[in-house]
Parts: C-alpha cells; sequence; structure tokens
C-alpha cells in the first residue's frame, strides 16, 4: 500500500475515534438531561470497568450476553457456585445502566437467598444483595434508582418477610459494635459477606464515616428546605441514640427518605416507581418501624414484668394481654427488660409523631392520597396514646417516690383513656357497615365525622354496634380486624382498673430500680 | 441427541477413520514414500531450532507476563461462594487464560510461518538445502510445540505458585475462624475437611450404585422392606413379558393378547406410626362431635379401625406412568384389610390397559405401589406382587408372571423403594424421632485408599422447608456405613447441611475396608425435606498431588496446542495467513458449533421451520423441507470428520479438585493422531506441490 493509502486509512480511523467520542459525551449528555440522574462522580471508582472494557477489546457486549444467559441459567439449576462472580462482572461490563442493578439486587435478594434453607445463609444472601447495591452507589451516588431499591431490600425482606423476626434480631444485633466474624481484608479476592457491619459506636451513636456529607448544600436552596448530602446515614442522626441497635426498618426510612428527597429537590425520577409512590414510602417506614418498637415494647414488658422463664407468644396480637393484669405493686421486676419496654414504648410515640408529620407532608403534595392514608394516621394516633400509656405505667412500677408514681399512673390513665377512644373512633369509622351507621349513629354523625361524638357517646355508640353486629351477622367479614382493636381497648381496661385500685390504694409500693 | 443423529456420528466417525488412513497411506506411505525414507530427524530438529528462535527472536514469550496480569486482575474481581469456591475459580481463570494463549499464539505464529517465509523468500534457503517437505512440515510442528511448551511450562508455573499461595492464605483462615467457633454449623464439617487436607487437591471419586428410599432402616435378617405412607414413598416393582404371556390360557381361537385384561395381586401389609389426619381433626374438635370421615370399616385384633389404602399403576422403563389412572383398579386406591400384608389383595388392569402397555416393542413395565395414607407405613417384600392373565372362562387357572427380580445382582433381587419424586430428586423426609425415613446408597468395588482412621464423603441435597420458619432450625443429617457382609455398622456422623452446597463428612473405615458397603442417611429435622438423587452422595476414594493434576491438565493443552499447529500449518501450505487463520478456528471449532445446533438438525425440524415460514404451497414446502434435511445432514456429516475439541478436557476435573483420569489423556491423544496425522500427511503433500522457490 502507498504512503497516501495510508494516511487516508489513519485519517478515517482517527475521524471515526472522534466521532465516536463526541456521540458518546451526546449520548451521555442527553440521558443525564432526560433522567436527571447523576453518573459517576468519581472516575476512579469506575476503573475496575475500563479495566475490564480495556482487557476485552469489542468483546463487551458478547460477554455480557454470555454471562446473562448463564447466570440465569445457573440459578434455575440452584449451582451457585461463581454465580456472583458472573454477577459482578455484568455490574462492571453494565455500570451505567440502573435497571441492570436493580434487576440484580432484587434477584439476589428474592431468588438466591430464597434457595438457601438456612437462615443465617438467607440473610447473607440478603446482605450481599445490599453489598451489591453499596458498590453500585458508591459508583453512582444519590442516584435515586439505587436509594429506593437498597431501602426496599432492608424494608420488604428484612424488616417483613416471613423471616423477620430472625433478620431484625441480627440486624439490631450486629449494627452495634461487636468482633467480625470475617478475618480476611474486605479487598481480598476471597472475602464474602458473614454479617452486617456495625454502624453504631458504644454509645449507640451512627458512626460518623456513616454521616459525613459528600454534597455541598447549595447556596440558592431556602433555609429549611431538605437537601440530601450524600451521607450513607443522614435521616437517622435525628434519632440517635440506638442503644438496642438500628431496624432494618429504620435504614429502609433513611434510604427512601433520601431517594424522596431527591425526588422532590434534585427532580430525580425513579426508572419504575411514580413519584407518588416514592413520595409516600417515609411515611410507611417509620409507621413499620413505630410498629415494629411497639411490639418490641410489649416483648421487653413480659420478660421484665412476668420474668425470662415466661413463654412469649410468636404472635403479634397475642402479645396485648400477657402482662396487662400485672398488679401495680408486682414485685422481682427485670430492670434491664423494663428499660428497654421504656426505650421501645418511648421510641415507638416519636416514631408516630415522625411518620404523621410524614404522611402530612406527603397528603401535601398528593391530595388524592388522603383519604387512603387517613386510616394510617388514626393508626398511627392510637399507636402513639397506648405506647405513651404503657411507656408511662411502667416508669410508675419502678418510680422511686409516691408522688411521681402517681404522676406517671394519672399520665398513663390519661393516655389509656385517649388510646381507648382513639381505637373506638376508629372502629365506628372503618369497621361499621352502613346501614349499622345510619340506624345506630347519632343525627348528623355519619362515618366520616365520628370525631365530633363525646367519649360517653363514642363507647355507647360502639356497643350498641357490636351488637348489631352480633344480632344481623353485618360487617362480621371484620371481625378478625377488629378483634386486634378490641384487644386493645381490653389491655387499655384492665390498665386502667389497675391504675385505678393502685391510686385509690393509701400505701402504694413503690420499688426502686 | 437422537439415537438417530447419534447413529450417524458413529457412522460417519467410522467414515472419517477410513479416509485418515487414505490420506495417510496414499500420502506418506506412497506418494511421500521416498521423503518417508530419507527422513532425518536431526533436520527436522533444526528446522524446528529455527522456529524456536524466530519465536524468541519476535518475543512471543512476552505475552505470558501479560496473561500473568490479566489473571491476576480478573481473580480480584471474583465473588465465590466459600474458601472452595474462590479457589476453583482461580484454577479456572489461570488454565482458561493459560488455553487462550496457546490457542492465539499458536495459531498466530503458525498459520502465519509459511506464507511469510515465503513472501520474504527465507524459504529459498531451507528449500534448497537437502531437506524434504516432510521434514519442514514436521520441523516446523515440532518448533511451534516447543514455543507453545515454553508457554505451558511459565503459565504452569505461575498457576502452581498462585493456587498455592492463594490456598495456603485460605486455609490459614479457616483454621483461625475454626479456633474461633466463627464457621456457620452448616460449614462446619466442610471446613474442618479444607483444614485438614487443604483446599487444592485431586480426589478419585466413587459413586454409590444405585439409592433407595425406606420408610425404616432394612432388617438384614428379613426380606420385608418398609416405604413411607402420605405419598412420601413408593414401590416399584419389575415385570419382564412376551406378548403372548397376555393370551388368556383358554383362548384357542384367535389368541389376542389382552382380551381378559390381567390381575395385579398384591401383598402389602402396614403399620400405624402416628395419628391420621382424621385422627389429628378429632382431637381438636369438641368433646361429643366426631370428625366426619373417621368411620371404622375393617375389623382388626377385635377393634374396628379404617384400613390404609394402595394405589396401583403401571410405568414404564423410565418410570414415567404409562397407563391412565381408570385402566388400574378403575383409579381407586384399594384398602388394605390385613396389617400383615399375608392376604393378597387383587387389582384389575383393563384389556384396554393391556393393549397400551403392549403396543410396541416393550418387554418391561414396573408395577407401581403407593400408600396415600398419613400416620402409616407399608411394607413389602419380593413375593408381594404377581400378575395374573385370567382366563375367558372362570373356571380356568390364570396363568402367573411372576416380578423379574435378579438373581446375580443383589441390588435388583427385591422390590426397589424411592421417595416422593419431584424435579430435583428424590425426598427423604426429616424425623426427629430415633427411627425415620432412610436412605441408602450401596456402593460395590469402592476400598477406599490409604489408612487414616476416617473416609471422606461428599453430599450435595436439595433441601425443602415451608419457608416460613422465624427462627434458624438447621438440616441435620445423621449418616452411617453398614457393611451388609460383616453386619458392622459404623457411629453415626452427624452434620447440618445448606441447600445445593456441597458437604464434607467423614465416616470411620472400618465397615468401608473392603469395598463393600452401604452409606445410609436420615434427615433428622422435622419438616424439612432432603432432595437427593444417587449421584448426591460420593466417597472420596483416594487423594492424589494437585501439582501432578496440574501437570496432566497442562500436557492435554499441549496436545491440544500441536493440533492446532497442525492445523495452521496445513491451511498455510495453500491459503494466504489471514484465511488460514479463520480456516484453522472454522476447522477447530466446526465440530463443537455443529454439536451446539444438534437441536435445529434433528429429523423433521425442516417440517417446522416451514411451517413456521408460512410455506403454504405443497410442493415448496417439500422443497424446502428436502432442502433443509440435506443440508443438516450434510453439516453433521462434514463436522464429524472435524476433530471434537471437547476432548481436551483440560478444566473441569482440575476445577472440580477431581483427578484427571487416564483415559481424558488417552481420548486427547486419540483425537490429535487421528486427526493430526491425516492433517500432516495432506500439509506435506501440498507443500510438496507447492512451488516456494524457483
Amino acid at each position: 500500500m502507498n504512503r497516501a493509502g495510508r494516511i487516508g486509512i489513519v485519517a478515517v480511523l482517527l475521524a471515526a475515534l472522534a466521532l465516536n467520542g463526541v456521540t458518546r459525551v451526546a449520548a451521555d449528555h442527553m440521558r443525564a438531561t432526560n433522567t436527571s440522574i447523576p453518573g459517576s462522580q468519581t472516575e476512579l471508582s469506575q476503573m475496575n470497568s475500563f479495566a475490564l472494557a480495556l482487557l476485552l477489546g469489542g468483546l463487551r457486549g458478547p460477554l455480557v450476553m454470555i454471562l446473562w444467559s448463564s447466570s440465569e441459567t445457573q440459578k434455575a439449576d440452584k449451582d451457585l457456585e461463581d454465580f456472583d462472580t458472573k454477577v459482578e462482572w455484568i455490574r462492571l461490563l453494565q455500570p451505567e445502566f440502573d435497571t441492570v442493578h436493580l434487576f440484580q439486587i432484587w434477584n439476589k435478594a428474592y431468588n438466591i437467598s430464597v434457595q438457601m434453607a438456612s437462615l443465617a445463609n438467607k440473610y447473607t444472601a440478603i446482605l450481599d444483595a445490599l453489598d451489591y447495591a453499596q458498590r453500585v452507589d458508591d459508583q453512582r451516588p444519590s442516584n435515586i434508582n439505587i436509594l429506593t431499591a437498597i431501602a426496599q431490600v432492608y424494608f420488604d425482606k428484612l424488616g417483613n418477610s416471613n423471616e423477620k423476626g430472625y433478620y431484625r434480631e441480627r440486624i439490631r444485633t450486629e449494627s452495634k459494635p461487636h468482633e467480625l466474624k470475617q478475618k480476611l481484608a474486605r479487598n481480598d479476592p476471597a472475602w464474602r459477606r458473614l454479617e452486617f457491619d456495625p454502624i453504631l459506636d458504644d454509645k449507640g451513636d451512627i458512626l460518623p464515616q456513616y454521616l459525613k456529607p459528600v454534597r455541598a448544600r447549595p447556596s440558592d436552596l431556602p433555609a429549611g428546605s431538605d437537601w440530601e448530602d450524600g451521607s450513607a446515614l443522614q435521616y437517622l442522626k435525628q434519632f440517635e441514640p440506638f442503644p438496642y441497635g438500628v431496624s432494618p426498618l429504620a435504614l429502609a426510612y433513611n434510604y427512601h427518605k433520601r431517594a424522596q428527597v431527591l425526588q422532590t429537590v434534585d427532580h430525580q425520577r425513579h426508572a419504575q416507581l411514580s413519584d407518588m409512590v416514592v413520595d409516600s414510602r417515609p411515611a410507611l417506614d417509620l409507621k413499620g418501624w413505630g410498629e415494629e418498637e411497639w411490639e418490641r415494647g410489649r416483648r421487653a414488658e413480659i420478660r421484665a414484668l412476668m420474668g425470662p422463664g415466661r413463654t412469649i407468644p410468636t404472635e403479634r396480637n397475642d402479645l396485648e394481654l400477657v402482662a396487662a393484669d400485672v398488679p401495680a405493686n408486682a414485685k422481682d421486676l427485670l430492670p434491664e427488660a423494663m428499660q428497654e419496654a421504656i426505650y421501645s414504648y418511648n421510641r415507638a410515640v416519636q416514631l408516630a409523631a415522625a411518620s404523621d408529620a410524614e404522611y402530612a407532608r406527603h397528603i401535601a403534595n398528593y391530595t388524592t392520597n388522603a383519604f387512603l392514608y387517613q386510616s394510617h394516621r388514626d393508626d398511627l394516633k392510637a399507636m402513639s396514646f397506648m405506647c405513651a400509656a404503657d411507656r408511662d405505667f411502667l416508669k410508675a412500677l419502678i418510680a422511686h417516690t409516691p408522688e411521681e408514681r402517681v404522676k406517671l399512673f394519672e399520665s398513663a390513665a390519661k393516655s389509656y383513656a385517649d388510646a381507648n377512644y382513639q381505637n373506638q373512633l376508629i372502629l365506628l369509622q372503618y369497621y361499621t357497615g352502613d346501614n349499622a351507621a345510619q340506624k345506630l349513629f347519632p343525627p348528623g354523625i355519619t362515618r366520616t365525622n365520628v370525631t365530633k361524638l363525646s367519649r360517653e357517646q363514642a363507647a355507647t355508640v360502639l356497643n350498641a354496634v357490636l351488637d348489631d353486629m352480633r344480632r344481623t351477622g353485618e360487617g362480621i367479614q371484620n371481625q378478625e380486624d377488629m378483634t386486634e382493636y378490641m384487644r386493645y381497648m381490653e389491655r387499655a381496661a384492665r390498665r386502667l382498673h389497675t391504675i385505678a385500685s393502685a391510686t385509690t390504694e393509701p400505701a402504694a409500693s413503690t420499688q426502686s430500680q | 441427541m437422537s439415537s438417530h443423529l447419534l447413529g450417524d456420528f458413529e457412522i460417519s466417525n467410522f467414515t472419517g477413520a477410513i479416509l485418515g488412513v487414505v490420506i495417510v497411506v496414499g500420502g506418506l506411505l506412497i506418494y511421500g514414500f521416498r521423503d518417508l525414507l530419507r527422513f532425518s530427524i536431526t533436520r527436522a530438529w533444526a528446522i524446528s531450532s529455527v522456529c524456536w528462535s524466530e519465536s524468541i527472536r519476535r518475543k512471543v514469550l512476552w505475552i505470558t507476563p501479560l496473561a500473568i496480569i490479566g489473571v491476576i486482575i480478573v481473580a480480584q474481581l471474583q465473588r465465590p461462594s466459600d474458601e472452595q469456591d474462590a479457589i476453583r475459580q482461580t484454577i479456572k481463570f489461570c488454565l482458561f487464560a493459560t488455553g487462550l494463549l496457546i490457542v492465539i499464539t499458536t495459531i498466530i505464529l503458525a498459520a502465519t510461518n509459511l506464507p511469510k517465509e515465503i513472501d520474504t523468500r527465507v524459504i529459498y534457503t531451507v528449500v534448497t538445502k537437502p531437506t524434504t517437505r516432510l521434514e519442514i512440515v514436521i520441523g516446523k510442528v515440532l518448533g511451534f510445540a516447543r514455543v507453545s511448551g515454553a508457554i505451558l511450562i511459565i503459565m504452569g508455573l505461575f498457576t502452581g505458585l498462585y493456587l498455592h499461595l492463594r490456598a495456603s492464605f485460605l486455609r490459614d483462615d479457616i483454621r483461625q475462624r475454626l479456633e474461633a467457633g466463627l464457621v456457620n454449623p452448616t460449614d462446619l464439617a466442610s471446613y474442618q475437611h479444607y483444614k485438614d487436607v487443604g483446599l487444592l487437591n485431586a480426589k478419585t471419586i466413587e459413586m454409590p450404585k444405585q439409592m433407595e428410599v425406606f420408610a425404616r432402616v432394612p432388617d438384614p435378617k428379613s426380606k420385608v422392606r418398609w416405604f413411607s405412607g402420605n405419598s412420601e414413598g413408593e414401590a416399584l416393582i419389575p415385570f419382564e413379558f412376551k406378548k403372548e404371556d397376555f393370551i388368556a390360557p383358554d383362548d384357542n381361537q384367535d389368541k389376542t393378547p389382552g382380551k381378559t385384561g390381567a390381575v395385579a395381586l398384591i401383598k402389602i401389609g402396614w403399620d400405624q406410626v402416628g395419628p391420621t389426619p382424621e385422627e389429628q381433626r378429632a382431637g381438636k374438635l369438641p368433646i361429643g362431635i366426631a370428625a366426619p370421615d373417621t368411620k371404622p370399616t375393617t375389623r382388626i385384633a377385635g377393634k374396628l379401625v379404617r384400613a390404609p389404602q394402595v394405589m396401583v399403576r403401571v410405568y414404564d422403563t423410565n418410570l414415567n406412568q404409562l397407563l391412565p389412572g381408570n385402566a388400574v383398579g378403575n383409579g381407586k386406591g384399594v384398602d388394605l384389610a390385613d396389617p400383615a400384608g399375608i392376604t393378597p389383595i387383587p387389582v384389575y388392569i383393563t384389556p384396554q390397559g393391556i393393549q397400551q402397555m403392549l403396543q410396541g416393542d416393550r418387554t418391561k413395565i414396573f408395577l407401581n405401589i403407593i400408600g396415600p395414607n398419613k400416620g402409616y407405613e407399608y411394607s413389602i417384600a419380593p413375593d408381594s406382587a404377581v400378575l395374573l392373565i385370567p382366563g375367558m372362562s372362570e373356571q380356568t387357572q390364570p396363568k402367573v408372571l411372576q416380578p423379574a427380580y435378579s438373581n446375580n445382582n443383589p441390588l435388583a433381587a427385591m422390590p426397589f423403594l424411592r421417595g416422593r419424586y419431584g424435579m430435583g430428586g428424590e425426598q427423604l423426609p426429616g424425623s426427629s424421632k430415633e427411627t425415620g425415613p432412610v436412605v441408602v446408597l450401596p456402593f460395590s468395588n469402592a476400598a477406599p485408599s490409604g489408612s487414616g482412621a476416617q473416609v471422606s464423603f461428599q453430599l450435595r441435597a436439595g433441601i425443602e422447608n415451608s419457608g416460613d420458619e422465624d427462627t434458624e432450625k438447621l438440616t441435620q443429617i445423621e449418616a452411617v456405613a453398614y457393611n451388609p457382609k460383616s453386619g458392622e455398622t459404623s457411629s453415626p456422623t452427624k452434620f447440618y447441611l445448606e441447600a445445593n452446597r456441597q458437604t464434607i463428612f467423614q465416616l470411620p473405615r472400618g465397615p468401608l475396608a473392603d469395598g463393600q458397603f452401604e452409606i445410609r442417611l436420615r434427615n433428622l429435622t422435622d419438616d424439612h425435606y432432603l432432595i437427593l438423587r444417587p449421584d448426591s452422595v460420593s466417597m472420596i476414594q483416594s487423594m492424589e498431588s494437585f501439582d501432578f493434576n496440574l501437570l496432566k491438565s497442562l500436557f492435554i493443552l499441549w496436545l491440544m496446542s500441536i493440533l492446532v499447529t497442525v492445523i495452521a500449518i496445513f491451511c498455510s501450505t495453500w491459503l494466504s495467513w489471514p484465511i488460514a487463520i479463520v480456516l484453522t478456528l472454522v476447522i477447530l471449532l466446526g465440530h463443537w458449533g455443529v454439536q451446539q445446533l444438534s437441536d435445529t438438525l434433528q429429523p423433521g425440524v425442516g417440517n417446522s421451520i416451514a411451517q413456521d415460514l408460512g410455506l403454504q404451497d405443497p410442493s415448496k414446502a417439500k422443497a424446502f423441507t428436502s432442502s433443509y434435511e440435506a443440508l443438516s445432514k450434510g453439516l453433521v456429516a462434514v463436522s464429524t470428520i472435524l476433530p471434537d475439541i471437547s476432548q481436551f478436557s483440560a478444566t473441569e476435573d482440575i476445577e472440580k479438585g477431581v483427578a484427571i483420569a487416564p483415559q481424558r489423556l488417552f481420548d486427547a491423544l486419540t483425537v490429535l493422531l487421528g486427526f493430526g496425522v491425516p492433517m500432516l500427511a495432506l500439509s506435506y503433500v501440498f507443500l510438496r506441490n507447492k512451488e516456494v522457490a524457483p
């Protein structure tokens, strides 16, 4: 070939290379404009991906196709040796596709974990899904898709699956400072996840590295506006300390909240979920977390009041009445369990308020959801009263002075009465049939304005509704749900009776801690 | 692959062998006889040295450090499931890189060598010397084999050192974690093994001959065996027959087989071992209210009880249900009145069922007996079933067809019992009681080597549970070795298992020593089901050196590189080097590629493709189909005379920690000689006829 020909070929190659660069930049720009989702923030974090692309030349696409099909075949064959390696390579080869990561996070957390028989191994498989998500998050920080995926794993899988009792306890325990089982260095190729990393210090506060902001707040952002600062656990700081570890539902809230703020302030859009769903999740997470604390409080209370040998029912609803009749002068209370129960009830009260505020914010943005979430808010109110009452009741049992004891009992009695009233309203509003409401509610009162009923009226009307239900069978399909509220009311009634007896006795005994 | 295609392959392999012999005889012994007589290994070696020197001068060996760096980088990106998997993946990366490196290097060197020498006229200096073309071809093959050998030595040394380093590091970590008690119970048995023998090994594996699932441990003094109720166990009884066997004994007219149907006469005993669902329900009902279906039907020992039932079905030799339910016993269960199983119970098989059974060349069936009732176990013995062929008249004595048990094979001398069968294998239900269902895996001629007190076994099985457990409930297995000859039973070994993950457990050598033994496994966890196949359990019969195994693996790669060299040189004798490279790849991958397409090359696929293409005109469709079938057949035929590179299986065994069998080396050598020598002869013929110098 002559010299001119060679120069021509070189020129064409260079032009093609330049054109490739221009089109890539244009594509990146277009993508960033459409999605408002930032790409990689650090060039170094993409080193692996570049290194692989360099090694593979033009074979990146075919290799990804082979890896996808072979990893899916392995999953179907339940052969998980080197499965994770293939998924990791897919991640490195397709770092810019969020939907790939969303699938693989879900794939690992659900499809792979379910193939394990032991809960411990299921748990580590789910943590492995979170590790995967974390690696993507490192490469693509503050990305609404990835943060939501992380939150969903915490909420749906670790916080609310059939095995939640095991998962919640392990996350709480391992979030506290502990000796790691894994002795290999994290960058060792054979390193694998065996447990959740500690995220708390000895005082129960979040470790500083999880609260370090990485995104500067824009100067033009109005004061008081939310801002996702990029720190991993930004929204848990307000709930410090965590003496009993961090709940997976708390972590779910943190990530959902970050995603919601990215949507609201940075105008990012989730690839698969609607804006309304993303916006509603923080409130739901806080409600779930509050209910978990409530249940933990119940269990700790049973241990504290009835001794460690007492069998604790596994079903949530069966916990209500176990320790409801404990007398006000109960002896031999377990101090640690008492403290834990008081902490949990108090935290539930705090979370009920926080969740309600989140619901209020969400409903302000999406008024169509106001009716849908009204029942959640009413439940939160009832939970808040009940937990405040239980907290004060337990505090009264260990009060140091008679005055303090009486004061706490009075406070508990007021909260129990409020809880009862709130539960009565819930039953009247949400579980009363139309015919019964028309027939039995006082004039001018409908299911939508039952709050106008006084306490005495509410109790009377509810009794009439229940009698009617027994007689006519109308609304009987709601019996199971109604029983749950009736149990709360039964518990409150028994506690009110205990308090009434205690406060009328002249020498109510006190018990020091 | 269908038997048709397989048959074609066999025919073509034979044709290929004849073709190879013809080429070698014609090309070397007849056409090149003079050159063969003049052949000098010294001259060939000298030519090979030129190839070697040229390759070294071109710094070919410098590519090995690059490959080593690539391996190290890729190894950092692995996410192993455990330490053994980390080593397995590292072996894979190392050997894959080594194989890829030598194949690419060899193809490029060998395919470009001759054309370049001709272009640059370097070949003049060789062909003008008293060297024959045969010596040139063989010399070049030798030269490039030396180059690939050198690459293999470098990569092999790196692989060995790197793996030993990694394995030693990981073994230390395992030791530390074991000492600190930081290992999951499900990993404990395997980790102990890794700590003792290391992560780099080459095992020789022995597999059990079959697998049976019993409701109780078989009593060696009795021929009675037990299978579980609740459809968790079943018995299979073989029957062999000729069509004439089913002609009614008094049919003197048209002698149509199956005219009177048949009767399966079964004797099945039973034992109640737990509450039945009716009893469970009755226990929960308020006093004075009876469960609806607890009405007793049978009087036993003076008491009226509800008898359990069995279902009888007919299976083919693949153990698939052969006859529809209503053809056997009217599709209903039969009551077992007699717990001792002495009273025979007839189960009628309809004439239509027998006709269907006799279709084709079928000469064997299995009578399947399954107990659907929960809370019962069922007993069966070799004499528990016969087939009767009734006469046309009720007075005629029926013909009796006995089960086809084997007198020579003790494993086939009894009804075969198996667990409930699913996609992944047979279920072994868990039971925390002292007795419970047991899997028995007989081994024969499997004497373990060495002299240690313990022998290692591998177990990989699925686990099914309800999936809604809120607290950790591990699946615990109990393994026992039993020697039927001596009656010696080992002490039980208990260990925890994870689903579809290999666990290594140990059993005392005593009962295993003569190689004729049974391994019995019990699942001790209630409500968990172990999913097993016969290959789920294997014995580590012996261990050889990993380094020696690596050497064998590298040797197979070297044989492959020689084959690649021969093909590349053959192509370069008559093609320009770029085309030679492409053709070399096509020849190497042709056989494998056609194997991948095997489903679409089946006879009859042409019809379905014609339909997919919407060809309505029958003549067009026929033309398309026949063309497609002819092309498929041609492709298959061509592929079978191409080398089967799957025979150079260098990595599969070593990755799994299994010793590479001598047969693997022999297979690779066979392909090299069977394909390489004729190609060498052709290369010589082509080169001799090529004008390379004036």
